[in-house]
């Protein structure tokens, strides 16, 4: 790693925290103040940790979706034709 | 719907790639090989569409540690060489970038504090703040290594990266749920009988 060191201001910290702070889901419902940083860091791994499972659920639903389609049927075909080259 | 319409389109196409090469509308599967090929296939083509950055690399570098996710990574990422070189990702990279440890982690403790005026404690009397800070402190050290542990490649980046990868890999995970509603929304009126 190299030893040459940059200064990372305090602004440049706080303006990151922010931006955080907007990507959360509640943020975005009213006008916030800007939060601490130890909240903000809280809610975003919430906020990840819900973002996983809202993945793992809808690969749950693609499966089941894509099981039940009827194998004969004119849908199932667009799909095949859509998973191929 | 988030992210760019080149990142996008990017992530679409090589999540289809990934899905035909896991053969995933093979009646032979089984729920949960099918499910894992859908996820898989949509985190490599992921981190493929964000090529460069420290998290996607740990995640590629991740999933490739199981040998059944090999081949799908190598189908998806076949052409990295090229994406490379048409590479104009206008994010930066942090990768060049030196280590801020110390500094970022005074600088987060800083922004911590009740009083703007920052003193040196070298009175041994305890104050009600002196306790407060110390625990906000604490706190944002603990979150920290908590954020650490859900970005992908988290335990090796000082504070700023951190926060930087952090904001990119949650933009990305947007993208991703957006594209899988997408698809499911597409299955499902197609699955309707008429």
């Amino acid at each position: 790693m190299s030893s040459r060191r940059t200064r990372i201001t305090e602004e440049e910290m706080n303006e990151l925290i922010s931006k955080l702070q907007n990507l959360l889901p509640e943020s975005r419902r009213r006008n916030t103040s800007r939060a601490s940083a130890a909240k903000v860091l809280k809610e975003t791994c919430n906020y990840i940790k819900s973002l996983h499972r809202e993945v793992d659920g809808l690969s749950d639903r693609l499966s089941e979706l894509i099981n039940t389609m009827d194998n004969d049927s004119a849908q199932a075909e667009i799909i095949r034709g859509l998973l191929r080259s | 719907m988030h992210g760019s319409n080149t990142f996008m389109q990017v992530f679409f196409k090589k999540w289809l790639l990934g899905l035909k090469h896991g053969g995933i509308s093979s009646k032979n599967m089984s729920f949960l090989e099918r499910k894992r090929a859908i996820k898989v296939s949509a985190d490599i083509a992921m981190a493929f569409a964000k090529h460069g950055r420290t998290w996607s690399q740990a995640l590629v570098t991740n999933l490739s540690k199981q040998e059944e996710n090999k081949a799908m990574v190598n189908a998806i990422f076949e052409d990295v060489e090229y994406h490379k070189k048409k590479s104009s990702s206008s994010s930066p990279s942090y990768h060049d970038k030196p280590c801020y440890n110390t500094r970022s982690k005074k600088i987060l403790r800083r922004s911590l504090q009740v009083c703007s005026m920052v003193r040196k404690r070298r009175h041994k009397k305890p104050s009600n703040g002196v306790g407060a800070k110390i625990l906000a402190r604490d706190l944002v050290k603990k979150r920290t290594n908590l954020l650490k542990k859900l970005v992908p490649g988290g335990d090796s980046m000082d504070d700023f990266s951190l926060l930087d990868e952090t904001f990119d890999y949650i933009i990305s995970l947007q993208a991703q749920v957006d594209l899988m509603h997408l698809l499911a929304k597409v299955l499902g009126v197609l699955n309707t009988k008429n």
